[in-house]
């Protein structure tokens, strides 16, 4: 699960796997991050695991094992 | 569901004509916007040149242009035309439709069937999709599809979502009874249920402009715009689209008789960069089979479909393709064309003076 988690994450934000980590805080510039990949990654999340995310809790989440515990699966 | 196959129709030829003035995305947001974040913006959607309508120019006479050009590069007779069908947000007036305009203006015989539809981002495909019919039913011999918008003037040059994206463009494409059998294969769909997500909310019936309509609001992202403007839902569009087009590329493919990965080319509307190559990872299908101008042209519509013809036909004008051809958005609709776009006759881009 939070390997599936990362490789789509690296995916969407357009890096290398090795670059996104659990704890990596993927929202900020390093990572170009803006509102498309923002909508990409709720879309990514409800079709690969079956889970919609409240746009309040995304926003609030700064790093993939945030947004796990949001999936329902903390790591 | 609705859709079209028939072995009795081709594209002929396809003619885009731009207006004059060309602006870049810095040019289209100094005074609103710095610098790095005008970078920041148009990076992800890849958007660098905005074409922009005279004072007083109209879809119309953007679609004018296109058409007398085709006309005359395919050599077809005017009095043969016997349909035209003018695709627009932005017609000339509410009544009449511009397409009895662009009739007499074109000088077609009156013996041809002209009306106006209101489509956005689908539009190419939901021309073709009637145009097909007419001509697959032998109602119609020769159709004319004039598709174009002046969407600018009803963006707010304060919407960071829109103003580095709309453009403004008309296109001509030619359609005609065909006995070469090439095959096209059409599915159309409509969820009005989103007809939020892409709106200019005043100056309809429902609410008519009045003192407050033109009064701009500001969101939380700091977007202005008024309810004359246009407005996008980015994430409600965004969802759409990623979801619905890699399951029609999937539908249509089977209808057309193809494995998806067999197709030379999807041609798809120009939404944006990101998206695109959102659609083409989701559908597993390689980046490279989906060509992107919305750098040189900006988001136009429904005359994106139109212009990624003309680009890809000034390279290879003369190799039969297998393609699929997607619009999606304004409605919301959505639609696609699976053919073979091997016979051009005309395929140019005017600029208007």
């Amino acid at each position: 699960m939070e390997e599936k988690l990362l490789i789509s994450l690296a995916d969407i934000l357009e890096v290398d796997e090795d670059a996104v980590t659990l704890d990596t805080e993927f929202k900020t510039d390093a990572f170009d991050w803006d509102s498309l990949k923002g909508y990409a990654t709720l879309v990514t999340i409800e079709d690969e695991f079956g889970v919609t995310v409240s746009v309040d809790d995304f926003i609030a989440a700064k790093t993939p094992r945030d947004l796990l515990s949001l999936i329902g699966c903390d790591a | 569901m609705a859709k079209l196959q028939t072995k009795n129709v081709k594209i002929s030829g396809v003619c885009g004509a731009l207006p004059r003035t060309v602006k870049t995305v810095y040019e289209v947001g100094e005074g609103f916007f710095d610098e790095p974040e005008i970078r920041k913006i148009t990076l992800p959607i890849g958007v660098g040149n905005l074409y922009f309508a005279e004072e007083g120019q109209t879809a119309s006479d953007l679609c004018y242009v296109a058409a007398e050009r085709l006309i005359d590069g395919l050599g077809w007779q005017r009095e043969e035309i016997d349909g035209l069908i003018f695709v627009s947000q932005t017609p000339d007036y509410i009544a009449p439709a511009t397409s009895c305009l662009l009739q007499d203006r074109l000088g077609l015989s009156t013996g041809c069937f002209a009306f106006d539809m209101n489509f956005g981002c689908s539009a190419f495909v939901s021309a073709y999709f009637l145009a097909a019919n007419l001509i697959d039913t032998g109602a119609c011999s020769k159709v004319l599809l004039l598709i174009g918008d002046t969407l600018r003037r009803y963006v707010s040059p304060e919407d960071k979502g829109l103003t580095f994206i709309i453009s403004d463009a008309g296109t001509a494409t030619a359609l005609e009874r065909s006995t070469e059998g090439v095959l096209s294969s059409v599915i159309m769909s409509t969820d009005g249920s989103g007809s939020d997500a892409l709106i200019v909310p005043a100056g309809g019936a429902r609410m008519p402009m009045d003192s407050d309509t033109g009064i701009v609001s500001y969101d939380d992202d700091g977007n202005g715009r008024s309810s004359e403007d246009f407005y996008m839902d980015g994430m409600a569009v965004f969802t759409f689209a990623v979801k619905r087009v890699p399951a029609l590329i999937d539908e249509l493919a089977e209808l057309h008789g193809m494995d998806k990965a067999d197709f030379e080319y999807f041609l798809l509307h120009q939404a944006n960069a990101y998206m695109l190559k959102f659609i083409a990872k989701r559908s597993r299908l390689p980046l490279e089979k989906f060509p992107v101008n919305i750098g040189r042209y900006g988001n136009t519509n429904g005359s994106t479909i139109p212009l990624l013809i003309c680009d890809l036909a000034s390279k290879e004008l003369s190799m039969p393709k297998d393609v699929i051809m997607s619009g999606f958005g304004v409605g919301l609709s959505w639609g696609g064309v699976a053919t073979s776009l091997g016979g051009l006759a005309y395929a140019g881009i005017v600029a208007v003076e």
